[in-house]
Order: structure tokens, then C-alpha cells, then sequence
């Protein structure tokens, strides 16, 4: 097969297609007129419901948090602090959502592919970010409930297993943290985590991210 | 321009240009309905950013960046439709004759380039559509070198191929 044969077949296909296609010209004033819209789901939208639903929850927290110190005794300490964090790393998700959606605006189909799809896929793999900075807020989740009835009417058991719970949340989150990156991508426990069909556009993202920079290398 | 003018410009660009689109989608979509979703998106993202055309390049290769970016992440992104494009009932791009009659090596070539991963297959449907190595590398943002040496390897794959297939 040589490559004028290639191109030969290439352009007896395209002499076939000048014959037989044509263009629904209704359809095409529909989608000039905004009656048709995108087919994919807009990234934007995902992205502003999870801003959107990380600012009513850091709200919610807030106003908790305030009522707390407001009235604020000895016992209502763990409460304060644990609910502080999970305000603090709600926020930083948040944020990084934000930046996503100035992001978005920013991608321009008609750049050259190589610039179009590495943005898109920095993009879509940096939503793993949102995830590794969720994770700290875990063992936050494990102290807010102490109080001081808790001090008072000491049960070692249950001393023994409040401290080994949130010790094992703390070190598991602190690691997921660390360990949430790109080049993990490969490994088992990675794959459990993200190996849910919502993920599959991001680690095909991230996957896609490595392809680019091999492409560009070779 | 005009919004009148400027719709009948995109017309006639869409018009002139369509066997690209339809053999882009093609080559991304083999599935009938999927193609139907991505000649739509493809149109649509051309219609979007029509307005912001900048006319030191051609339009074919405005047309090639726009429809093979969207191809691209059309192909990733397949699970994650809205189902807009079930609203249309009929094509876009229609084909008149529905025989079939291209040759059966025009469809191992077909399938072949279907196989390609996604950025090798934009590389050798701009090759086959006699686009010079200068005009490769502006639409796909890499050297004219680093084009030569893809296009050499892509051909003996699929030269290989088809050996592989007659023998």
C-alpha cells in the first residue's frame, strides 16, 4: 500500500461525499438562532452548582459556628474547632471551583489543538484537587460531637475507639492528600477511588495530559 | 458585518466546508446517532465562535481546529451527554444516497483511521486531506519536524495493516 494509493482512496471518498451530502439549512438557522444548544453537558453549569452548593454549606457552618462562640463554654470547643475546619477546607474547594469556571472562559476551540485540549485537560484533571483538599476535612467529621458530658463520665472503650477513628482519619487523610496526584494514577488504590463513573472524564483527562506531553516530546 | 450578512457568510462557509465536518465525524464517531451529536456540536461551536473569526488564517483551518477540537473532546467526554440532540429529528448533514457503495478498501481505511489514537488520527486526516506539513503543524500546534516523523510512523502502521489484512 503506498501513499499515493492512501490519498487516492481519500479522494475518491471525497469526490463521493461532494455528490451525496447535503446541509439541512433549517436546522443550521435553528442552531444560528440559539434554538439548539450545546450537546454536551456545559462544564460551567457543573461547576457554578458546586460553587453554589459550597457557599450554602459554608454559610450554614458559619452561622452554626457563630451561634457557638456566641455562648461559648469549655465543651463546645471540639465543636468550634472541627466545625472551623471543615469551614476552612469547604472554602478552599470552593475557590478552586471559582478559578475553574474563569478557566472555562478561557478555552477557545479555535486555538491550535495541542493548546485547545491541554487546557481543557489541566482543567478537567485539576478537579482532583477539589477532591484531595475534601479529604482533609475528614477527620473533622470525627471530633465536632465531643463534649464535655464526654470528659466528665470517662469510658476508656469508647476513648480507645474515638481516638484510634479520628487517628486513622487524620493519617488516611493527610496521605490521600499527598498521594492525589497525577503520577498515582497507575496505582490500585487511585483507581478504587476514582474508578466510579463520575470520575471517568477526569482520569481520561489525566490520562489524555500524559498522551500530550509524550506527543509533544517524540 | 451585519448579523443577516454574517449569518449567510456562515452558511456558505458551512456549505463549502462540509464534507470536512462530516469526515471528521466520521472518523470519531462510527455509531450513526453519536455522529449526529457531534456534526451538531461541531456546528454549533463553529456558529459560537464565528464572531471571533481572525482572518489570517484560512477558514478551512480555522474550520479543522474548531471541528477537530471538538472531536476530540467529544470522544473523551462520550459518557457525559445532555441529550439535547435527541430535540432534532433529521441531520444536519445529510447523505442523499444511502448505498453503499464505496470500495471495500476505502472501509478498511476507515475503520484503520478509527483505530488511531485520537491525536495521530487528526494528524493523518489532515495528511490524506493534502494539507502541507506547515498547515498540519499550525492546526495541531506542534513542529513541522515533529509532524514529518508522525506522519512517516502513522503510515507504516497503517501500511502495515493492510498487509497484515491481504496476507
Amino acid at each position: 500500500m503506498e501513499d499515493i494509493a492512501l490519498k487516492e482512496m481519500w479522494a475518491n471518498y471525497d469526490k463521493k461525499l461532494e455528490k451525496t451530502l447535503a446541509l439541512n439549512h433549517r436546522l443550521i438557522a435553528e442552531i444560528q438562532t440559539q434554538k439548539v444548544r450545546s450537546v454536551l453537558r456545559p462544564l460551567k453549569t457543573i461547576k457554578i452548582v458546586g460553587v453554589t452548593a459550597g457557599i450554602i454549606w459554608t454559610l450554614f457552618l458559619s452561622v452554626l459556628v457563630t451561634f457557638a462562640i456566641s455562648g461559648m463554654t469549655a465543651s463546645r470547643l471540639f465543636f468550634v474547632v472541627s466545625v472551623l475546619g471543615i469551614i476552612v477546607t469547604t472554602a478552599a474547594a470552593v475557590v478552586i471551583y471559582i478559578r475553574q469556571v474563569v478557566l472555562i472562559r478561557q478555552i477557545d476551540n479555535s486555538e491550535n489543538i495541542m493548546e485547545a485540549q491541554r487546557k481543557l485537560a489541566v482543567l478537567q484533571s485539576s478537579t482532583m484537587n477539589v477532591a484531595r483538599i475534601l479529604f482533609l476535612s475528614a477527620p473533622f467529621y470525627t471530633t465536632f460531637y465531643i463534649n464535655k458530658a464526654m470528659f466528665e463520665h470517662v469510658n476508656i472503650g469508647l476513648w480507645v475507639l474515638q481516638v484510634t477513628i479520628t487517628t486513622v482519619f487524620t493519617i488516611t487523610a493527610i496521605w490521600l492528600y499527598r498521594n492525589i496526584q497525577m503520577k498515582n494514577a497507575g496505582e490500585r488504590w487511585f483507581k478504587v477511588i476514582f474508578g466510579s463513573k463520575e470520575w471517568t472524564s477526569v482520569t481520561k483527562a489525566i490520562k489524555f495530559l500524559k498522551e500530550i506531553e509524550v506527543y509533544e516530546k517524540e | 458585518m451585519t448579523p443577516l450578512k454574517e449569518d449567510n457568510v456562515f452558511l456558505s462557509v458551512i456549505e463549502q466546508h462540509k464534507g470536512i465536518i462530516y469526515k471528521v465525524a466520521n472518523s470519531y464517531c462510527r455509531n450513526i446517532e453519536d455522529r449526529k451529536d457531534l456534526i451538531q456540536e461541531i456546528i454549533y461551536q463553529l456558529w459560537r465562535s464565528f464572531g471571533r473569526y481572525n482572518d489570517q488564517y484560512k477558514y478551512s483551518t480555522w474550520l479543522y481546529r474548531i471541528a477537530l477540537n471538538v472531536a476530540i473532546s467529544f470522544y473523551r467526554k462520550d459518557s457525559k451527554r445532555s441529550g439535547h440532540a435527541s430535540e432534532l429529528t433529521t441531520d444536519i448533514i445529510v447523505v442523499a444516497e444511502e448505498k453503499d457503495d464505496l470500495s471495500p478498501q476505502l472501509h478498511l481505511l476507515q475503520r484503520f483511521i478509527s483505530e488511531l489514537p485520537e491525536l495521530d488520527r487528526a494528524i493523518m486526516i489532515l495528511y490524506l486531506e493534502e494539507k502541507n506539513y506547515k498547515e498540519i503543524a499550525d492546526i495541531l500546534g506542534l513542529t513541522e519536524t515533529n509532524i514529518a516523523t508522525k506522519i512517516n510512523r502513522i503510515k507504516n502502521k497503517l501500511k502495515g495493516k493492510f498487509s497484515t489484512i491481504h496476507n
